[in-house]
């Protein structure tokens, strides 16, 4: 079969219609890019999400629809079990497990007609790779084979019999995901990764170099929220309920953030903070008010009660309850932002009701934000623009802001600059990050030093 | 006597799709199926159709006479079934239907998709007004 670029996006619309697996959250946001720079298909999310297909890839591997949709599928899984297990550095044995998992997922619940896709491209995968493809009936005939001899064990039988074990049991899905990623942590990798370089890649091509866990948009990750809320995972993950409610990608509790940053932070609010009707936080601050009786405090009132006829005014001190005021914050979520910004947000989550709402997040654009559960719901860009918020400054009028950045940004307009002449804009630059730019523009910069542990390293 | 109950195995069936003359009615409607392609190839048989016909993109064959308005029940039939009457005679127009049908439902709201799967298919459309009308 000739799969051709309009058949394989009617392909994609048809699985979306279907939606087996839930698959239609990912798949629907993603655009489809023909090209040959992947080896075979790969997905990013983002703005946009894209789905890169190397069409010749399809033509050579797939024999038809069904196939096609278990890549798809395939790649969707991916992607969803990474998040929910949280797997940030990918590692070749993690892979293998992952893809073994997911294939076995497709086996299981689309049938032999999706998954025949990886029996015949892992035909003759060696070793452990085998596990990437369900068995057939060589395997099956082996496998009994080697539960007949299971008395009278030759060098290397146990090893084998172990690894048909693990190979059934993930088909059958009682070896779920959770338990083929416990067993490949312990695996030493290197067997895995020499295999693989001598073999065809990996279908999908998921690179393990560098290749972290992406931050999820707020709306791709409550996506896949809600796909895992739709299959049955059952069979996937070993508490599939607890997976259903959705963790993807928890914050670092607020106690592990450095006491340091915490107090510079507070002192920098505490400067920039300016009365707000509408601040979460209240202080209290003296009042008084005159009534016509008499208190031990006021004694000059006491005493005038003696010679003045007129009804007496004494005064009575209290304290009444206001509103502490806000500061308006600007948190740089660009790409570099990546590796100090879960600890930003757990900073912050702590100091959230002296931080004026709507909290600002920007890249190249100013959006509203929200920390919600320590989670940060906002989107980006990747880019960084100072300019962007400078200019949304001198539109909103705060009094006084804070700009939370790496101090990677670009050099600013001097004309919003001198726009913003009667506000206060004070820089918190991250402890990775550089504050010469903000410096060289006269923002008063305070910088978080680094964490003991890193800085001990 | 007759036999215990637990030696019998009894079969009940009841579908409202179909029904005529009855309060709740899914009566049926239209029976498309594309013939046997030359080839076995139903999707480029269709695009030669398609082009042919001098229509440059699936989406035009919602402008065909004779499409269904409205949303339809649809249930796949064995492919070897006898040729039923109320089946129009332009395979495009069984094209077009096969392309706006999901595994239940038909509309021809839905975005047409050909793909191999689809139009292999034989399906029979139960129109859903008279179930939902009360």
């Amino acid at each position: 079969m000739q799969i051709d670029e309009a058949h394989f996006r009617a392909i994609v619309l048809e699985l979306i219609d279907n939606n087996p697996l839930a698959c239609r959250a990912v798949l629907s946001i993603c655009d489809i890019d023909f090209t040959d720079r992947v080896e075979t298909l790969a997905v990013t999310l983002g703005r946009p999400s894209s789905l890169k297909v190397n069409l010749q890839f399809v033509q050579t591997h797939c024999a038809n629809e069904n196939h096609v949709k278990a890549l798809l599928i395939h790649e969707f899984l991916h992607i969803l079990l990474r998040h929910t297990s949280e797997i940030k550095i990918m590692t070749p044995a993690l892979n293998v497990a992952l893809d073994a998992v997911i294939n076995a997922i497709i086996h299981r619940r689309l049938g032999a007609d999706y998954s025949e896709m990886m029996s015949r491209y892992y035909e003759d995968a060696p070793g452990p790779l085998r596990l990437l493809r369900p068995m057939n009936s060589r395997d099956q005939w082996l496998w009994q084979n080697l539960q007949r001899s299971e008395t009278l064990p030759s060098p290397g039988h146990h090893e084998e019999l172990e690894f048909f074990r693990a190979w059934k049991a993930v088909y059958e899905g009682t070896l779920v995901a959770d338990d083929m990623l416990d067993l490949c942590r312990r695996f030493c990798s290197q067997e895995i990764e020499e295999l693989l370089k001598g073999g065809r890649g990996l279908l999908g091509g998921h690179c393990w170099e560098g290749g972290g866990l992406e931050v999820l948009e707020v709306d791709v990750a409550a996506r896949l929220k809600g796909a895992l809320q739709t299959i049955d995972g059952t069979g996937i993950w070993r508490d599939a309920q607890r997976m259903t409610q959705g963790c993807l990608r928890k914050p670092p509790p607020v106690s592990r953030i450095h006491g340091e940053w915490r107090s510079a932070t507070r002192a920098l609010l505490q400067r920039l903070i300016v009365p707000d009707p509408r601040s979460r936080v209240a202080r209290e601050e003296p009042a008084s008010f005159a009534l016509p009786v008499l208190n031990a405090s006021d004694r000059r009132g006491c005493l005038r009660t003696l010679w003045n006829p007129l009804l007496p005014e004494v005064v009575w001190s209290t304290a009444i309850r206001k509103p502490a005021g806000s500061v308006q914050v600007y948190l740089d979520v660009s790409g570099s932002m990546n590796a100090e910004l879960q600890a930003l947000l757990a900073l912050l989550a702590g100091l959230l009701p002296w931080i004026k709402t709507p909290f600002w997040a920007f890249s190249t654009e100013v959006v509203p934000a929200v920390i919600r559960k320590g989670r940060l719901e906002t989107h980006t860009s990747g880019g960084t623009s100072l300019s962007a918020v400078l200019a949304h400054a001198a539109k909103t009028r705060p009094r006084t802001a804070l700009i939370i950045t790496d101090g990677f940004v670009e050099k600013p307009k001097p004309s919003l600059l001198r726009s913003l002449r009667n506000q206060r804009i004070e820089a918190l630059v991250s402890a990775t990050g550089t504050p010469e730019v903000l410096e060289n523009l006269g923002i008063p910069v305070t910088r978080l030093p680094m964490p003991p542990e890193t800085a001990a390293g | 006597m007759g036999l215990a109950l637990n030696n019998c195995r009894q079969i009940i069936r009841a579908s409202l799709l179909g029904a005529v003359g009855k309060r709740i009615a899914c009566p049926r409607g239209l029976v498309v199926g594309l013939p046997v392609a030359p080839g076995g190839d139903y999707l480029a048989w269709c695009r030669r159709l398609l082009a042919q016909r001098g229509l440059r993109d699936t989406e035009e064959l919602k402008s065909l006479p004779g499409l269904p308005p409205g949303a339809w029940i649809c249930r796949d039939i064995p492919q070897q079934g006898p040729p039923v009457e109320e089946s129009p005679a332009d395979p495009l127009l069984h094209a077009a239907i096969l392309g706006l049908c999901n595994p239940v439902f038909y509309s021809p709201r839905r975005p047409v998709i050909w793909t191999e799967s689809r139009l292999r298919r034989r399906v029979e459309l139960f129109a859903i007004g008279d179930f939902y009308a009360d």
